[in-house]
């Protein structure tokens, strides 16, 4: 028996309860001790090793303050060369097994998970099934042999690394299996990982928000002109197929997912998680689970069983907050070391930057990641969790600044695009000037007929419904800022191939949403004129 | 039937069976609607609430064929509440069969097939308690189909309950197999007919137990449930058996069968007297009989902690209650775990192996402020579930789980405070730890707390007085000596019979040249440091200390080094520094260094105690400060003076020189014109009493300037005080006499003889002779007179001058000290001042009294007495070497 399979046969539900969620139970107090006693562990793991030496700058605090105050912020690239040659002598411990995400230059993000952090995140995996799948506290609906249709990426990228090291650990059935996604693109694999749900069912979807809303949309679609093939006459296939169809006939709509599957959990994570959350509860009859967290650390926060806000998980790194206002300090002054906040400090309705430092001897110290989180509460009166409740904000450097009136992030756009009711198959915007004056230009490749003038009208006063800052922007400017030039259909799709035949990795296939680079948008533009 | 139906007794059970099905059905759907394992527990409850209702109905009706109808649906509840019980215990224990769950619900279906097309019960007949139905062959098969059911349900729950190592679940699981033996040993009896129908009281008992399994948290131990039960019965069986013995006895005694009332009052209160008698041996036995092998251990745990009540010292009192105690619970091993200044210690053990400190955890380590904080205890595989343990190091689990191989952390607490924790190793055969080993275990802790905070009470009184003795020893050297050298190293020494110090420094900040220098060092081998050394303060832990006015403390040099001025300490083998502030006032003087060859070798307890001990180095280096401000500023004046009197020397010589042909040309012109009345003859006298004074005072001068020298030289000799005043009186008579002045000599014949230097006693008296003339009236007589006192020789002068004012006494022996009243004659004031040296030198003293007699002053002094024996060995040279005055 798997290790974590015995958990789940030996222990009572809210003892498994207790082990994978009872961090939501903690006070404010027993979360802040956890985080020091871990911190102060880790700096006594990583004091010796080479890298540890430099990033803390040949210093051992002997407090969280003399921490705070003695060692400087870092980036990726202050770990250099050492992680990206997979140099594990110059770890304060061996790795377990490395993973790698794509940087923001396009180069590859190499992070080592050790053995006691992995044992940590199995445990924020295993929790994070559990709450998604839950519909109050204490309700425990996942057991050992779980199906999980995985549409996030394999390994050696984290999530897969991670599905994969906690399938050796605990009863999964992968759908498609890791061996055979491996060799398959990421479009085969969500075909085929589809094609044997139907056959198999599925309890558990880990999925990228905007695919699962397509696969919703595409059935919706493609169910009035629905044929019946020999690959249905297999007796699970041919059940699930017809039960499906009675029941959209009983509800008098299309067939949609919701039909065909009744997973016990839907689990999201990226950016566009918000955008697609209303559709993806209609396509698929379940309400999406959220959680944050990057290729430096798996976990940063997720949901509860209400899956409503964030809670910030804490074993797996020290938390520190960087508060807007020491952010603008320290855009004004490039020297100004900005101050943090620890989470006992957040203030309720505040965005802060997060920065985190690496539990259980992995590499990073006082790490910039990058991300904007909002605090929306202290505590959560509904589930009756006493921790800070945050959103995911945005990535820094990912919004568009207009004028310093407005800053338009990914997700503002994205929502605007979508509410403006317009059908697309992708979308990229970039800053633009006109008249000396900043602009939004969004590249848009529309599912139908539509133009230019009418996309931008709409976009605009979507953008004013959302955003106050943005109703000004026009007023001031004394310009429109949204301009929309519309790209063929299949522009994307042809990127995307050719970014496939380059040999481009997963995280280039597409161009960034938001401030692409020129060379993308000129490919962009010379493959729409290609129809 | 009339009668038999209005049997209460008949009655009643039936219809309370139902109402405790639907209460618990209640209770149990409240605690948990949403849960299935609830919804479905809840359903076997309503079961045989029915059942209990339809035999109600069944006992109740009217007739045969209406006890029929109610009949035929008693066997279809009963069938149910065997499968809604199986069904549960799938659920539960999490291990669902889909297939035979479905054939036992099909089997419901058929058994009320059964039931309605008559195969199961034929008729109903009357017996003489009520009802009873007349079966058919189907009623066995739904006997044999139920019976295997709970046969089913059992395994199930048996499996899980030897893979379940929780002891509350196992005892939860203990009640769930136990409880569906009550229908099945008590339904058996229903199988006579001949006898009431009991079964129910068997289901009622079923439904209690399972509900109580499912909706308690905490349940009483099964072993003790049954411990007690054996004892209650054992009890009333030996007071039951004597009583119906007694009063069957004296009924037939009696030979009536009518006990008179009196009889049972006295046999109850007889018995009621046996009965304490009675419970006590039983549950001894019944004990013994359960415990077997602890049963020795148990009463020793219990003997052990009744006479160790008074015991303070941990190490006589925690071993051997540890060990008792594992052996009274078959533990592995038992540890002890107290919070001891820098961590938390093991204290005592019941392994041998394990009774030495060598293992800590930090002072506040998560399992301490868990079980402070939370009640309870924790089990070895809680470490896998409280999210709070989480944050245990891999060093502290590590230490609990694989060197301690711990199974259970019991808190040892005071009011709600953690004063320790006692860990308990594995069973034998990975047994856990059982409700009764609780129980002893828990009866324990409060001993072995009384006895850890007696302990604690007592260890922390021995280390304050031990640590005031030290202090106050401490206090005492800083206080007592000046010189910082001296101090510092009698400090060291009484401070590292507590502390180790290979090596340490005090280092004074030297702001201005932003440096540092040691005022005072001591090494243990190789020195150092050295005195009067410098080292830069920027960078320094000195300036480390200054700025954050805290103590700094370097466990492990080889492992890191916070400051590179610490690179030659490490090369000189040091491994822990530890810096202290030194305060003068808020300011920081400088630090207080001690290092160690001994990596981490400064504990909490030694830094609390330095840091103490630093206020007391501050105190010495305040004084060392202070004391050197005044050497310089005493050094400064000394060379003033010095100069001064170099000067006064010089210029003395210089003046003596030209006046010595005056003095001796103006003598000689003096004797010239000793026969001459011309005025030119008194010319002569005045310039030769002019040169010879002012001869004098130059004398004096360098006579005083040589004392500040410490150049004057003494001849120290056996002296004849009679012969040596003749002599001064007769020197002085004609200077007496020319003021018309007589003197008076009184010296006793027997005057010993005094020890001192003959020369510089005659120039005292000549000295205080003069004074006497000067400032003596004429025609007075001037006395001088000797006595022997108190083993010296008092010569005094006496004369009738005017009497000295108090000042005028307190003033006239320091040097250039003029009165008011002789700032007219002539004079520098250093005549007095000369006398009063010479005498002490002499080992004298000098002083002045006053003339009763004449209403004048008496300037006396003393000499000591020469003995016979030290007369030779005297006749050596003495040097002055004390200087008048220095200040």
């Amino acid at each position: 028996m798997l290790p974590e399979d015995s958990i789940f046969r030996t222990c009572t539900k809210e003892e498994i309860w207790q082990r994978y969620c009872g961090f939501l139970d903690l006070s404010m107090d027993e979360f802040m001790n956890i985080q020091k006693h871990l911190l102060m562990e880790q700096i006594d793991i990583i004091a010796n090793s080479q890298l540890g030496k430099k990033v803390l700058r040949n210093q051992r605090p002997g407090s969280v303050d003399e921490f705070r105050k003695t060692v400087p912020f870092t980036k990726y690239e202050d770990y250099e060369p050492y992680l990206t040659e997979q140099n594990e002598a110059a770890l304060a411990e061996k790795p377990f097994f490395w993973c790698h995400t794509s940087g923001r230059g396009g180069f590859f993000k190499w992070i080592p998970y050790t053995q006691r952090a992995f044992d940590a995140y199995l445990r924020h995996t295993l929790a994070i099934l559990i709450l998604a799948s839950a519909e109050r506290k204490g309700d425990m609906r996942v057991k050992p042999g779980e199906r999980v249709l995985f549409n996030l990426p394999p390994p050696p990228y984290l999530s897969g690394s991670i599905f994969y090291q906690v399938s050796q650990v605990f009863s999964l059935r992968v759908i498609p299996p890791f061996d055979k996604a491996q060799e398959m693109s990421f479009q085969e694999r969500i075909e085929q990982g589809f094609r044997m749900a139907l056959r198999e069912g599925v309890d558990v979807i880990a999925s990228i928000a905007s695919v699962l809303a397509k696969i919703g949309e595409r059935t919706a679609q493609q169910s009035q002109k629905m044929k019946f093939t020999s690959a249905m006459l297999h007796p699970a296939l041919l059940i699930t197929i017809l039960r499906a169809l009675i029941s959209s006939k009983l509800n008098r709509r299309p067939m949609l997912p919701r039909d065909l599957w009744s997973p016990k959990a839907i689990i999201f994570g990226g950016t566009d998680t918000s955008i697609y959350r209303k559709d993806v509860a209609y396509y698929w009859g379940k309400e999406p689970y959220e959680m944050y967290g990057c290729t430096e650390l798996l976990t940063i926060a997720f949901q509860a069983w209400n899956k409503k806000w964030m809670t910030f998980v804490p074993n797996v790194a020290f938390w520190e907050f960087i508060p807007e206002k020491e952010l603008a300090k320290a855009k004004e002054d490039k020297d100004y070391q900005p101050a943090t906040v620890l989470a006992d400090e957040l203030e309720a309705g505040k965005a802060y930057e997060v920065v985190f430092t690496h539990f259980y001897g992995m590499p990073l110290v006082r790490y910039r990641v990058g991300d904007m989180i909002q605090v929306v509460a202290l505590k959560d009166e509904d589930t009756g969790i006493a921790l800070p409740q945050i959103v995911f904000k945005t990535r820094i450097g990912e919004t568009i600044n207009l004028g310093s009136l407005v800053e338009l992030d990914e997700r503002t756009v994205w929502q605007a695009i979508m509410g403006t009711g317009v059908g697309f198959m992708d979308w990229a915007a970039v800053k633009e000037y006109a008249q000396g004056k900043a602009l939004v230009r969004l590249y848009l490749e529309p599912n139908g007929q539509v133009e230019p003038e009418e996309v931008e009208k709409l976009m605009d006063e979507k953008l004013k419904e959302m955003d106050v800052d943005y109703r000004d922007v026009g007023s001031m400017l004394g310009l429109q800022p949204v301009r929309v030039t519309l790209l063929a259909k299949g522009t994307f799709e042809r990127y995307y191939r050719k970014k496939q035949s380059e040999g481009a990795d997963l995280a280039h296939l597409k161009p960034p949403h938001m401030n692409a680079t020129e060379q993308a948008i000129q490919e962009l533009l010379e493959l729409s004129k290609q129809n | 039937m009339a009668g038999i139906l209005e049997n209460p007794i008949y009655l009643l059970p039936p219809l309370f069976a139902f109402a405790i099905g639907i209460f618990l059905a209640l209770l149990v759907l409240r605690k948990d609607f949403r849960s299935q394992s609830h919804q479905v527990f809840a359903l076997f409850l309503l079961s045989a609430a029915l059942w209990g209702l339809f035999i109600y109905l069944m006992r109740a009706s009217p007739d045969a064929q209406h006890a029929l109808f109610w009949e035929r649906f008693v066997p279809i509840t009963g069938f149910g509440l065997f499968i809604f019980y199986y069904h549960f215990t799938c659920i539960y224990t999490r291990s669902a069969r889909r297939g035979v769950l479905l054939c036992a619900y099909a089997l419901l279906v058929l058994i009320t097939a059964f039931v309605f097309s008559g195969l199961m019960i034929k008729e109903m007949t009357v017996e003489s308690y009520g009802y009873a139905p007349r079966v058919l062959p189907a009623f066995y098969f739904y006997s044999f189909a139920s019976f295997v059911l709970m046969v089913m349900a059992l395994v199930t729950l048996v499996r899980t309950y030897r893979r379940t190592a929780q002891h509350q679940e196992r005892t939860r699981l203990s009640y769930m197999i136990i409880a569906p033996t009550f229908p099945f040993v008590i339904g058996i009896l229903d199988f006579f007919p001949s006898l009431p129908p009991v079964s129910l009281f068997g289901n009622i008992m079923f439904c209690l137990l399972t509900a109580v399994a499912l909706l308690r948290f905490h349940l009483m131990d099964i072993q003790i449930a049954i411990r007690r039960g054996t004892t209650y019965l054992l009890v009333s069986t030996l007071i039951a058996i004597p009583y119906l013995g007694i009063i069957t006895g004296v009924s037939r005694a009696l030979g009536s069968r009518e006990v008179p009332l009196w009889v049972h009052a006295v046999l109850l209160l007889s018995l009621a007297f046996a009965l304490q008698f009675a419970w006590k041996g039983v549950h001894d036995w019944v004990e013994r009989r359960f415990y077997r092998n602890r049963y020795k251990y148990v009463r020793a745990l219990e003997e052990l902690s009744h006479r160790t009540t008074g015991l303070i010292e941990l190490e006589r009192l925690a071993n051997p209650l540890l060990t008792t105690l594992a052996a009274a619970v078959e533990a592995d091993s038992a540890y002890l775990l107290l919070p001891s200044g820098e961590g938390i210690k093991l204290m005592a053990s019941s392994n041998p192996d394990y009774r030495y400190p060598r293992i800590s955890l930090p002072v506040d380590s998560p399992i301490f402020s868990f079980l402070e904080h939370h009640g309870g205890y924790l089990y070895r595989r809680d470490f896998e579930l409280v999210t709070q343990l989480q944050a245990l190091s891999s060093k502290e689990t590590d230490l609990l789980l694989k060197e301690l191989q711990g199974e259970l952390f019991m808190p040892l607490k005071i009011r709600d405070k953690l004063v320790g924790m006692l860990v308990l190793g594995p069973k034998p055969n990975q047994q856990s730890y059982s409700a009764s080993d609780l129980q002893i275990i828990l009866s324990t802790i409060p001993q072995l707390t009384v006895t850890v905070d007696n302990a604690r009470l007592y260890e922390a009184e021995k280390q304050r007085a031990s640590e005031l003795a030290l202090l106050g020893r401490l206090g005492a050297i800083v206080t007592s000596e000046l010189d910082i050298g001296r101090a510092y190293q009698g400090f060291i020494s009484e401070l590292s019979a507590v502390v180790p110090i290979d090596s340490s420094y005090i280092a004074l900040i030297e702001d201005e040249k932003a440096e540092l220098s040691i005022i005072a060092a001591y090494s243990s081998k190789e020195p150092v440091w050295s005195v009067s050394q410098s080292m830069p303060l920027p960078g320094s832990g000195t300036a480390w200390v200054r700025e954050h006015h805290n103590l700094h403390y370097e466990p492990d040099l080889s492992q890191h080094m916070t400051f590179s001025t610490d690179e030659d300490l490490r090369q000189k083998g040091m491994r822990s520094v530890v810096r202290l502030p030194l305060y003068g006032g808020e300011d920081v003087l400088g630090s207080f260094v001690l290092a160690s060859q001994t990596p981490n070798a400064y504990t909490e307890d030694n830094l609390r105690l330095l840091r103490q001990a630093a206020d007391q180095v501050a105190i010495a280096t305040q004084n060392f400060l202070l004391y050197d401000n005044e050497r310089r500023a005493r050094l400064e004046i000394e060379r003033q003076n010095r100069e001064r009197i170099e000067l006064i020397e010089a210029l003395a010589h210089e003046i003596k020189t030209p006046l010595t042909p005056i003095v001796a040309s103006s003598e000689l012109l003096l004797e010239e014109l000793a026969t001459d009345n011309s005025p030119l003859r008194n010319l002569a006298r005045n310039l030769t009493t002019g040169a010879q004074n002012l001869n004098r005072r130059i004398s004096e001068l360098m006579d005083f300037a040589k004392m500040q020298r410490a150049g004057l030289t003494f001849n120290l000799q056996s002296v004849d005080v009679h012969r040596l005043l003749e002599h001064v009186a007769s020197e002085m008579t004609p200077l007496l006499r020319s003021r018309g002045q007589g003197l008076g000599l009184r010296v006793p014949a027997s005057l010993p003889r005094a020890r001192a230097d003959p020369e510089r006693v005659e120039q005292v008296l000549l000295n205080l002779l003069t004074n006497a003339n000067k400032f003596s009236p004429g025609d007075t007589e001037i006395s001088l007179r000797a006595r022997q006192e108190d083993g010296s020789i008092v010569i005094e002068v006496a004369d009738s001058a005017p009497r000295l004012t108090e000042e005028e006494v307190k003033s006239i022996f320091t040097p250039y000290y003029r009165s008011e009243r002789v700032r007219r004659t002539h004079g520098v004031g250093l005549g007095l001042a000369i006398c009063k040296h010479l005498v002490e030198i002499q080992g004298g003293r000098i002083w002045i009294g006053q003339n009763s007699e004449t209403g004048g002053n008496i300037f006396g002094f003393s000499l000591p007495v020469s003995g016979e024996m030290e007369a030779a060995a005297e006749l050596s040279e003495v040097r002055d070497e004390s200087p008048v005055d220095r200040g």
